[in-house]
C-alpha cells in the first residue's frame, strides 16, 4: 500500500516468486516445525509429582 | 477500482461459496457424508458470507448507504434470526441471551469504532433529543411514550405467574470420589487402569494406540486380543445389560427408552461426554449409577441403575472398552 | 545531590536496614535450635515413640520417593466443631466477611506490588533513553505513579490488619493450625514488610535527591527499585504458599501432622503455577489500574497539555498491561493442568462440574478484555493522522473477535428448562456443543490474541509511511505470517477432536507458539519496516475520543472483576475443606454459594475497591494542584532539585 512507484518497478514474476517462497517458509515453520518437530520432545516431558 | 471482468469473477466465486452449503446439504441427505453439526456449520458460514455479499451489493452495486442508526438494528435482528431460527435444534434461552449480549456489545463497538461512524450513529439521536423542528419533536414524544410503555410491559411480563418448569443448572459431570468400593474391592479412581485395555502382547495398551483397532471386525475367526474384549463388551452393551435401550444403537443417547427419562441418557458420541473423562470416571458412573451421585450433582436426576448389582467388575470394564472403541474416542489420561 | 549531613543519615539508614535484615534470620535460628533440641531429646529417650507421636516417623501426604517420610514435629490438625472452633456475628455468614476483607486486602496488595514493577520498567526506560526530554517524561510518569502507590500502601497495611483480625475473630481454630505450621514463614513475612516499607520510603523520598538524569545516582535508585520489587515478589510468594498449602497440602501426614521440613510445606504441587499465574496477573492488573488512573485524569483535565500527558500515559499503561495479559491465559492453562494432575476431582469440579459456570463468567470477562483492548486501539488510531486507510479493516477484525468470543463463551454445561432439554434432544447441542470443549476454547483465545497483535501492528503503522525498499516483501511476509498462524491454530483446534486428551493438551503448545510467533516475529518485522519511515503527521496526543478513555476504565474494571471471580473460584474449589483433605470446614457456611450470590459479592468487592481507589486518585490530584508553584520555582533555578 506504500511506495507505489517502487512497487511497479518490481516485476509480477518476482512478486509471485517471493510470495510462494514466503508461503512455503511459513507453512513449513507452523505446520511441520511447530506441530511436529517441536511436539515430540514436549510430549515426553517428565511430570514431577507422579 | 475493479473493472467489470474482475467484478464478474468475484461474483462467481461468492456464488460458488454460497452454493456450497446447498450442495453439501444434498450430499448430506443422500449419503450421510456429513453429520448435522457439520452441516449446520457449513450453513452458518454460507449465511455469513451471503450477508457480506448482500451488503456489498447494496453498498457498491446499488449505491445505497444504509444509515448507521439503521445498520445496528438490522445486524441485531439478523443475529437474532440466526441464533433463534436458523440454528437447529433450538438452543436454550440462557445461551441465546449470552450470544445476544455479545452481539449487543459488538454492534455497539461497530457503530462507535471511528469518530465518523460515532457521529453518524449518534447524530440522529442527538438531533431527536435536541432539535426544534416538528419531526424531531414528534419522534421525541413517541420515544418518551414508548419507553415507559416498554418498561410497563416488561414489568407485567415479570409479574405474570409462570407455569413452566424451573431452570435446572445440572452438573453433568459431577466430581467423582477419590475411590470407590466395587464388589468389595477398592478402586482408586486417580490411578486405576482398565484391565481389558490390552494389546496383542497382553500388555496394557497405551491410550491412543488402540486407534489401529478402530473399525476392525471383531467377529472374524482370528481377531486381536483387544477386539475380543471389544466384542465381549458389545455383548454386555447389547445383551447382558441392554445398555442400548437407553444409550442407543449408535451410543448417541437415543435408544427406544431414552425419551421416557428426564433428563435423557448420556450421548457418548458427543465429544463432550466420555471423550472428556477418564475410564475410571465412566467405571464409577456405570458401577454406582444415579444413587451414588455426589452432593454437587443436585438434583440427582439420573435414571442410571447401579450396575454393580447386575454386572461383574470385568463386564463393566469390558463395556467401557467397547464404548470407547465404538465411538472412536480416547479416554482422558494425564501422561 | 546528597550533602555531607545526608551521608550520615544514609549510613544510619543502611545500618537500620541491615539490622532488620538480621532480624529476618532469627526465625531460622530458632528453627535450627528447636530441631537440634528435638534430636537431643529423641536421643535421650531410647525407646521409639509410638506412631503419630512427636518424634516418630510419619508418611508424607504428597511426596513420594526419597522424600516420603519425615519426623512428626507437630500435632494433628484439630477437628473443627461448630460453634466452639468458630466465631460469628449472629447468623451472618462469617465466610462472606472474611471473603470481603480478604479480597480488598488482595486488591490493594496486588496494586502496591504491581505498581513498583510498572514504575521500575518506566524508570528504566527513562534512564536508558538517549533523548533526555523523553527520558524525563518517563521518569515523571514513574514518579507520579509511585506517589499513588504510597497512599495505597498504607491502605494495604490497614486492610491487612483487618484481615488478620477477621481471621482471629471468626476462624481462630483454622488460623491457629495454619500459624502453627507456617510460623517461621509468617514471621519472615511480617518482618519483610518492615524492610519493604524502609526500601519503599527510601525509594520514594530519595527520588528527587537521586535524580541525576541517567547518572550513577539514578542507577543506584534503580537498584533500590530492583530490591523493592524483589521483596515484593518474595512477599507475594510467601502469601501464596499458604493458599497453595490449603489447596494441595504437602509436608504433613494424612492427619495434618507437620513433618519437620518447612520447604516441603512451601513447595506444594500447586505452588509454582499459582505463583507464576499471580505474578503475571499482578503485572497486568498494575497496567490496568495505571491506565484507569490516566483515563480518570485524562477525562478530568482541562488543558490540552495535561490531556496530552495523560493520553500518552494511558497508552503506555495499557501497553504494559497487555504485554502481561497475553501470556496470562497460557499460565492459566498450565495451572489448570497441574490441578487436574493433582486431583482429577478438583479439575472436574472446576471445569465441568459444580463451578463450571464461574468459568463462563471468567470467559466473559477475558473476552471483554480483549475486545476492549482492540476497541481502545481503534479509538487511539483516531488521533493518528493517516490511520484512515486502516478503518475498513476494523470491522473485519471485530468480526473475527466476535466469532471467537461466541465460541469462547459457549458453556459445556447448559442452563435450561427440562422442556428446552427435550427440544434440544440431550445435554449437548449437536452444533454449539462442539464449542463447549477445550479444543474450541484454545482455538478461540489464540485467535483473539493473534487478532489483537494484528491490531497493534496496524496501530504502529497508523501515522507512518513505510520507506524501506523491501516494504512489499515485508507486507507479503506479514500477511502470510498472520494468515498461516490462523490456519495452524484452526487446524490444530479441529485436529484436537480426533485424538486422545493427553495429546490434545499438548496441542496447545504449538498453538501458543503460533500466537507468540505472530507477537514476536510479527511485531519485530513491523517495527523494522517502520525504521526511517516518514510521518504523515505527529500523533495528536490528547485528542483521543472519550470513548477510548471509557474503554480503559472498562478494561481496568474487567481486570478487577476477573480477579474477584477467579479468586472466588480458586478458593471455593476446596468445597468443604479448610485445608484440602486434612481439615474439614464444619461451620454452617461450608456450602458452595449460588452463582448469583457469588456474583453479587464479587461486584460489591469490585465497587468497594474502585471507590477506595478513586479516593486515592483524588488525593493524588489534590497533591498535584500544588505542583505549578514548584515548577516555577524549579524554572528559576534558585531552588535545588532536592526539595524534600
Amino acid at each position: 500500500m506504500s511506495e507505489k512507484g517502487q512497487d511497479e518497478q518490481i516485476g509480477m514474476g518476482a512478486k509471485i516468486g517471493f510470495f510462494i517462497m514466503a508461503a512455503v517458509g511459513c507453512a513449513f515453520y507452523y505446520l511441520i516445525f511447530l506441530n511436529w518437530v517441536l511436539m515430540v520432545p514436549i510430549q515426553n516431558l517428565p511430570y514431577p509429582y507422579k | 477500482m475493479f473493472n467489470i471482468r474482475k467484478k464478474t469473477m468475484l461474483t462467481q466465486v461468492l456464488f460458488l461459496l454460497l452454493a456450497l452449503p446447498v450442495v453439501s446439504w444434498a450430499g448430506g441427505g443422500a449419503t450421510g457424508f456429513i453429520d448435522a453439526g457439520t452441516f449446520a456449520l457449513v450453513i452458518e458460514v454460507g449465511l455469513v458470507l451471503g450477508a457480506i455479499f448482500l451488503g456489498w451489493i447494496v453498498k457498491h452495486k446499488m449505491g445505497i448507504t444504509i444509515p448507521k442508526l439503521l445498520q445496528a438494528p438490522i445486524l441485531y435482528i439478523l443475529a437474532y434470526i440466526n441464533f433463534r431460527v436458523i440454528l437447529q435444534p433450538p438452543i436454550p434461552f440462557s445461551l441465546l441471551a449470552m450470544y445476544m449480549g455479545v452481539c449487543t456489545l459488538v454492534i455497539l463497538c461497530y457503530c462507535t469504532i471511528t469518530t465518523e461512524s460515532w457521529e453518524a450513529f449518534s447524530g440522529p439521536i442527538a438531533s431527536m433529543l435536541r432539535d426544534d423542528h416538528t419531526k424531531a419533536k414528534m419522534s421525541r414524544y413517541a420515544t418518551f411514550l414508548i419507553l415507559p410503555g416498554l418498561i410497563a410491559a416488561q414489568t407485567y411480563n415479570t409479574m405474570l405467574p409462570k407455569f413452566g418448569e424451573p431452570i435446572e443448572l445440572r452438573t453433568v459431570h459431577p466430581a467423582p470420589p477419590a475411590s470407590i468400593n466395587v464388589h468389595k474391592k477398592l478402586v482408586t479412581l486417580q490411578t486405576a487402569e482398565n484391565p481389558f485395555r490390552v494389546g496383542d502382547d497382553g500388555e496394557y495398551l497405551k491410550v491412543g494406540d488402540e486407534s489401529k483397532y478402530f473399525g476392525g471386525n471383531s467377529w472374524t475367526g482370528d481377531v486381536p486380543r483387544f477386539l475380543q474384549e471389544v466384542r465381549e463388551g458389545g455383548v454386555v452393551f447389547f445383551g447382558t445389560a441392554g445398555c442400548f435401550f437407553c444409550h442407543g444403537d449408535n451410543l448417541d443417547g437415543r435408544g427406544p427408552f431414552s425419551f421416557a427419562f428426564n433428563p435423557i441418557p448420556a450421548n457418548f458420541a458427543d465429544p463432550g461426554t466420555i471423550a472428556q473423562l477418564q475410564e475410571t470416571f465412566v467405571f464409577w458412573r456405570v458401577a454406582k449409577g444415579g444413587p451414588d451421585l455426589s452432593r454437587e450433582a443436585f438434583p440427582w436426576a439420573s435414571a442410571m441403575p447401579p450396575w454393580e448389582k447386575h454386572l461383574t467388575t470385568n463386564e463393566i470394564w469390558k463395556v467401557i472398552v467397547f464404548e470407547y472403541w465404538h465411538t472412536g474416542f480416547f479416554p482422558r489420561t494425564w501422561g | 545531590m546528597f550533602s555531607v549531613n545526608n551521608k550520615k543519615k544514609k549510613i544510619g539508614a543502611l545500618i537500620l536496614l541491615s539490622m532488620i535484615g538480621m532480624l529476618l534470620l532469627l526465625p531460622f535460628a530458632q528453627m535450627d535450635v528447636s530441631a537440634q533440641g528435638k534430636e537431643e531429646a529423641a536421643a535421650e529417650e531410647s525407646a521409639e515413640p509410638a506412631e503419630g507421636e512427636i518424634g516418630s516417623k510419619g508418611k508424607d501426604k504428597q511426596y513420594g520417593g526419597v522424600n516420603e517420610f519425615g519426623i512428626v514435629s507437630g500435632p494433628p490438625a484439630p477437628e473443627m466443631v461448630y460453634p466452639d472452633s468458630y466465631g460469628s456475628y449472629g447468623d451472618y455468614q462469617s465466610r462472606t466477611l472474611l471473603w470481603v476483607s480478604n479480597q480488598q486486602h488482595l486488591y490493594f496488595g496486588s496494586f502496591v506490588l504491581a505498581v513498583p514493577m510498572f514504575v521500575f520498567v518506566m524508570e528504566l526506560i527513562g534512564a536508558t533513553q538517549k533523548d533526555r526530554k523523553v527520558g524525563k517524561k518517563f521518569d515523571d510518569l514513574a514518579h507520579e505513579m509511585m506517589k499513588i502507590s504510597l497512599t495505597a500502601y498504607s491502605v494495604t497495611a490497614i486492610l491487612g490488619g483487618i484481615l488478620i483480625f477477621t481471621f482471629l475473630a471468626l476462624y481462630p481454630g483454622f488460623f491457629g493450625y495454619l500459624a502453627s505450621i507456617f510460623k517461621p514463614v509468617m514471621h519472615i513475612y511480617a518482618l519483610l514488610f518492615i524492610l519493604e516499607s524502609g526500601v519503599l520510603y527510601v525509594y520514594y523520598y530519595g527520588w528527587d535527591a537521586m535524580n541525576d538524569g541517567n547518572g550513577n545516582w539514578k542507577w543506584t535508585h534503580l537498584g533500590i527499585s530492583c530490591i523493592l520489587n524483589a521483596i515484593g515478589i518474595v512477599l507475594m510468594v510467601m502469601a501464596n504458599t499458604w493458599i497453595g498449602f490449603m489447596m494441595s497440602p504437602a509436608g504433613v501426614d494424612e492427619s495434618g501432622r507437620f513433618l519437620g521440613d518447612i520447604w516441603k510445606v512451601i513447595h506444594t504441587p500447586l505452588m509454582v503455577p499459582i505463583v507464576i499465574h499471580r505474578i503475571l496477573g499482578n503485572a497486568a492488573f498494575g497496567g490496568g489500574v495505571v491506565g484507569a488512573y490516566a483515563a480518570f485524569r485524562f477525562l478530568s483535565s482541562k488543558t490540552l497539555e495535561e490531556k496530552a500527558h495523560y493520553d500518552w500515559m494511558s497508552y503506555i499503561a495499557m501497553f504494559m498491561g497487555i504485554l502481561n495479559l497475553i501470556p496470562l491465559p497460557f499460565a492459566g492453562y498450565w495451572l489448570m493442568r497441574e490441578i487436574y494432575a493433582y486431583r482429577q476431582q478438583m479439575g472436574i469440579t472446576l471445569m465441568g462440574g459444580l463451578l463450571a459456570w464461574v468459568f463462563i463468567m471468567q470467559a466473559t470477562m477475558i473476552a471483554t478484555l480483549f475486545i476492549t483492548v482492540n476497541y481502545y486501539l481503534f479509538q487511539a488510531m483516531g488521533r493518528m493522522p493517516g490511520a484512515e486507510r486502516y478503518y475498513p479493516a476494523f470491522k473485519f477484525l471485530l468480526a473475527i473477535l466476535v466469532i471467537s468470543t461466541i465460541s469462547w463463551l459457549t458453556p459445556h454445561t447448559l442452563v435450561m428448562t427440562p422442556a428446552e432439554l427435550k427440544a434440544m434432544g440431550g445435554q449437548q447441542h449437536p452444533v454449539v456443543g462442539n464449542y463447549g470443549v477445550m479444543s474450541a476454547k484454545n482455538t478461540a483465545i489464540n485467535t483473539m490474541i493473534t487478532t489483537t497483535v494484528l491490531t497493534f501492528c496496524l496501530y504502529q503503522r497508523a501515522n507512518r509511511i513505510i520507506t524501506v525498499p523491501w516494504a512489499w516483501k515485508g507486507n507479503c511476509f506479514l500477511i502470510l505470517l498472520f494468515a498461516m498462524a490462523w490456519v495452524n491454530i484452526l487446524f490444530l483446534g479441529i485436529y484436537g477432536y480426533f485424538i486422545p486428551a493427553n495429546v490434545r493438551i499438548g496441542l496447545s503448545v504449538p498453538q501458543v507458539v503460533s500466537t507468540l510467533t505472530t507477537l514476536f516475529v510479527g511485531v519485530a518485522v513491523n517495527t523494522k519496516m517502520l525504521k526511517g519511515s516518514k510521518e504523515v503527521a505527529p500523533i495528536r496526543w490528547g485528542q483521543m475520543s472519550v470513548r477510548g478513555a471509557y474503554a480503559l476504565f472498562l478494561l481496568a474494571v474487567a481486570f478487577t472483576w476477573t480477579m474477584a471471580v477467579m479468586g472466588y473460584l480458586r478458593s471455593s474449589v476446596r468445597l468443604h475443606w479448610h485445608v484440602n483433605e486434612i481439615m474439614r470446614d464444619n461451620s454452617p457456611w461450608a456450602f458452595t454459594n449460588p452463582l448469583g450470590y457469588a456474583g453479587n459479592i464479587n461486584s460489591m468487592n469490585v465497587l468497594l475497591f474502585w471507590t477506595m481507589l478513586l479516593f486515592v486518585f483524588w488525593l493524588s490530584s489534590l497533591a498535584a494542584k500544588k505542583a505549578p508553584s514548584k515548577v516555577t520555582a524549579d524554572a528559576g533555578e534558585a531552588v535545588p532539585a532536592a526539595s524534600h
